[in-house]
C-alpha cells in the first residue's frame, strides 16, 4: 500500500485564506451589524408611533369627557389645560419634568399628567394619571369654547414625532 | 478507534459566509420594506389626526353657521388644499405664538412653518379636498337639512400614493319649521262659542246666521275667531300675570349683590326667559289670526252693521290685535335686553365661553326678528352694530364666529337675500313686516268707517 504524504499548507495559502476570511467576517460583521442597527430602528420608531397613538387616545379620551374649557380661553395658546364635566368637576392637564427619561435622552422631558379635582378639594392619589411618559412639548390652543386643539410632540431615543390634533368636548351643558 | 476531525476547508468557510451574507442582504430588503411600511403607518396616523381636525372645524363652523361650507370656502371648489403655511382656512390657526398673545394674527402666527418641526416635514406631503352637499338640493324636504361632508387626505409614498378619505353627515338646518298654529288653539271650541257670544245669537249654528245675514261663513269664522280669541287673552290676563311674575324676579333681582354671580345669572336668565315665552304667545296669536283678517279682506268688509257687523265691541276686538303685536314687539325688546345683559363680563367670566356662545346665538336670533319689525325703525341697525361688536371680539380668538359675523354682515346688504337663506326668518317676515302693517291699517281704516257710520 502506497502511503500517501499529506503536504502542509505554504504560507502563502494561509495568507490568502486568512485575508479571505478576514475579508469576508468583516463584510458579514458590518452587514449583521447593519441588520441589528435598522431593525433596532425599526422597533425604536414603531414604539414611537405607538406612544404617540396612546397620547392621542389618552388625549381624546380625558379631553372628551369635559363640557367646558376653562383654560385656555378662546385665541389663547397654554402649555396647560383646564376643563369641567358635566358634573363640575375640573380636570387640569399639565406637564411635570420627567427626571429620569430626561437623563437618558439628554434632553427635557415631560409626564402629561391628568389631575381631577374632586368636591373635597383634598388631594385625591386616585384622580391622578400619567397619560403619558416622554412629551417634549405640547400646546394647547382653544379656537372655540368647545374644541380645543393640541400640538404634541413625543420623543424617545430614536426621534420625535409631533401630531396636531383638534378635539370637541362632550356636546352638554350651557344654558338649557 | 481514532477520529480524526478534519477542519472546514476554505470553500466550505466562503460557502457558509455566503449563505449568511445573503440572509442578511434578504433581512436588509426586508427591513427596508417595513421601513417603508413604518414611514406609511406613520402617514397614515397623521393623515388620520389631520382629518380629524378638519372634521372639527367643519363641525364648529356648521353649529355656528348653515352656510358654513362656503365661509370656509370649500363649496363648490374642487382644488386640492394644502396643510403647511397657511394656506388652507383649516390650518391657520394652530397656535398663538407672538405678540400681543391672546390673540392669533393669522397674517404672522398661526401656520404650520419651518418653525413647527418636526411637524413641518411629516404634514408637508399632505394635500386635501373637502367637499359638502345637502341631502336634498332644493325644497322644503327634512333631508335638507343633512349636510353630507367629504374629506379627502392625499400624500406621494415611496410606493405610489397614500391615501385617507373621511365621510360625516352633519345635521345642519335650513328649511322652515313645520309648525301647525291651529295646534294651539282649540278651534272647534272657539267656533262653537261663535254664534251666541259674538253674534248673539246662540241657538243658530254659523250657516244660519250666513243664510239670515248674507254673509258667508268663512267670513263669519274669521270675524269670530278673531273677536274670541283676542277677547280670551285679554279676559286670561295672561299678560298682566307674567309681567307680575317678572315684577317679582325684578324685585328679587334688586336684593341679590352683585357678587352672588350665580343667582344674577339665574334671575336676569328666567326674567329674560318669561319676556321671550310672552313674546312666543303673542306671536303666536298675531300669526294665527293674520289669515284671518286676509279673510275679512279678500270677502270685503261686513256690510251689516246690526248682529254680524262692526260694532262698539268688534272695534274693540279689532284694537285688541294691535295691541298683541305691540305686547309682541315689547316683549322681544325685553328678552334681548336681558339676555344681552347676561354678557356682562362677570357673569361671563363665571359661566363660561359656552354660555357665552349659546348667548349670542340666541341674541343673534333676537336681533334678527327686531331688525324686521316694522314699529323698529333702528332695529337693522342695532343688528349690524351687534355683528360688528361680534367681530371685534372673536377676530383672531374665534375664527368661526368671526367667519360667521362676517358672512351674515355681508348678507345684509341684500335683505332678499338674506330672507331666502333663513325661511323661519322669512315666515316671520312675511307676518310681520308685511301682514301685519297691512292688518293694522285695515283696522284702522274699518272701525273709523265704523265710527264714522255710528
Amino acid at each position: 500500500m502506497v502511503k500517501s504524504r499529506r503536504r502542509a499548507f505554504t504560507l502563502v495559502e494561509i495568507a490568502v485564506a486568512a485575508g479571505l476570511v478576514a475579508l469576508v467576517g468583516i463584510v458579514a460583521m458590518r452587514i449583521f451589524s447593519t441588520v441589528g442597527t435598522t431593525q433596532q430602528n425599526l422597533s425604536q420608531q414603531a414604539m414611537l408611533q405607538m406612544e404617540s397613538r396612546r397620547a392621542f387616545d389618552h388625549l381624546v379620551d380625558q379631553i372628551r369627557m369635559g363640557t367646558d374649557i376653562v383654560r385656555p380661553t378662546t385665541g389663547e395658546t397654554l402649555p396647560f389645560m383646564v376643563f369641567k364635566d358635566v358634573i363640575n368637576q375640573m380636570t387640569i392637564l399639565y406637564l411635570e419634568p420627567n427626571n429620569d427619561a430626561a437623563n437618558a435622552l439628554e434632553q427635557r422631558v415631560f409626564r402629561l399628567v391628568s389631575y381631577r379635582s374632586d368636591y373635597s378639594g383634598a388631594y385625591q392619589s386616585d384622580n391622578e394619571k400619567i397619560l403619558l411618559d416622554s412629551v417634549k412639548s405640547l400646546h394647547f390652543t382653544s379656537l372655540s369654547p368647545t374644541s380645543v386643539q393640541v400640538n404634541a410632540t413625543v420623543v424617545n431615543e430614536k426621534g420625535d414625532y409631533q401630531f396636531l390634533a383638534h378635539i370637541g368636548l362632550m356636546n352638554l351643558g350651557g344654558l338649557e | 478507534m481514532i477520529v480524526v476531525r478534519r477542519a472546514f476547508t476554505l470553500v466550505e468557510v466562503l460557502i457558509g459566509f455566503s449563505i449568511l451574507a445573503s440572509i442578511a442582504a434578504l433581512y436588509l430588503v426586508f427591513a427596508r420594506s417595513s421601513s417603508k411600511e413604518l414611514q406609511f403607518s406613520a402617514d397614515h396616523l397623521n393623515a388620520v389626526v389631520l382629518s380629524q381636525k378638519v372634521s372639527e372645524d367643519i363641525i364648529e363652523e356648521l353649529s355656528l353657521n348653515p352656510y358654513g361650507f362656503e365661509t370656509l370656502g370649500v363649496e363648490g371648489s374642487s382644488s386640492d388644499l394644502e396643510v403647511i403655511e397657511g394656506r388652507s382656512v383649516f390650518f391657520s390657526s394652530i397656535e398663538d405664538t407672538k405678540p400681543p398673545y391672546g390673540k392669533i394674527d393669522i397674517n404672522s402666527d398661526g401656520a404650520i412653518g419651518q418653525h413647527m418641526q418636526p411637524l413641518y416635514d411629516s404634514v408637508e406631503k399632505f394635500k386635501f379636498k373637502v367637499g359638502g352637499q345637502r341631502l336634498a338640493n332644493s325644497g322644503d324636504h327634512e333631508d335638507r337639512n343633512l349636510m353630507r361632508g367629504k374629506i379627502d387626505f392625499f400624500w406621494n409614498t415611496q410606493t405610489g400614493r397614500g391615501e385617507f378619505n373621511t365621510s360625516m353627515q352633519i345635521f345642519s338646518p335650513v328649511t322652515s319649521k313645520k309648525v301647525d298654529l291651529g295646534l294651539i288653539i282649540d278651534q272647534d271650541a272657539i267656533d262653537a262659542r261663535i254664534p251666541g257670544q259674538v253674534f248673539g245669537r246662540p241657538s243658530q249654528s254659523i250657516s244660519e246666521i250666513s243664510a239670515s245675514t248674507g254673509e258667508n261663513v268663512e267670513t263669519l269664522l274669521a270675524f269670530g275667531r278673531i273677536a274670541l280669541i283676542t277677547r280670551d287673552f285679554a279676559a286670561s290676563e295672561y299678560y298682566v300675570r307674567r309681567k307680575n311674575e317678572i315684577k317679582q324676579l325684578r324685585l328679587r333681582l334688586g336684593n341679590t349683590p352683585s357678587t352672588d354671580l350665580d343667582a344674577q345669572f339665574e334671575l336676569r336668565k328666567d326674567i329674560a326667559e318669561t319676556w321671550y315665552d310672552m313674546a312666543q304667545i303673542c306671536y303666536q296669536i298675531v300669526a294665527y289670526l293674520e289669515p284671518h283678517y286676509e279673510v275679512l279682506q279678500s270677502q270685503g268688509k261686513l256690510t251689516t252693521a246690526n248682529g254680524t257687523g262692526f260694532n262698539s265691541v268688534s272695534y274693540q276686538d279689532m284694537a285688541y290685535y294691535r295691541v298683541i303685536y305691540e305686547y309682541f314687539a315689547g316683549s322681544l325688546l325685553q328678552t334681548r335686553y336681558y339676555y344681552s345683559s347676561l354678557l356682562h363680563p362677570a357673569l361671563i367670566q363665571y359661566k363660561g365661553g359656552k354660555v357665552q356662545t349659546q348667548l349670542i346665538q340666541k341674541l343673534i336670533d333676537l336681533y334678527r326678528i327686531i331688525a324686521i319689525l316694522p314699529t323698529r325703525s333702528s332695529g337693522m341697525q342695532e343688528y349690524r352694530s351687534f355683528l360688528a361688536r361680534i367681530r371685534t371680539l372673536s377676530e383672531g380668538r374665534y375664527p368661526y364666529l368671526y367667519r360667521f359675523a362676517t358672512f351674515e354682515r355681508g348678507l345684509l346688504d341684500n335683505p332678499a337675500e338674506w330672507l331666502q337663506r333663513y325661511p323661519n326668518l322669512a315666515n316671520l317676515h312675511h307676518v310681520i313686516a308685511e301682514r301685519v302693517p297691512v292688518i293694522l291699517g285695515f283696522i284702522k281704516s274699518s272701525t273709523v268707517s265704523i265710527i264714522t257710520q255710528q
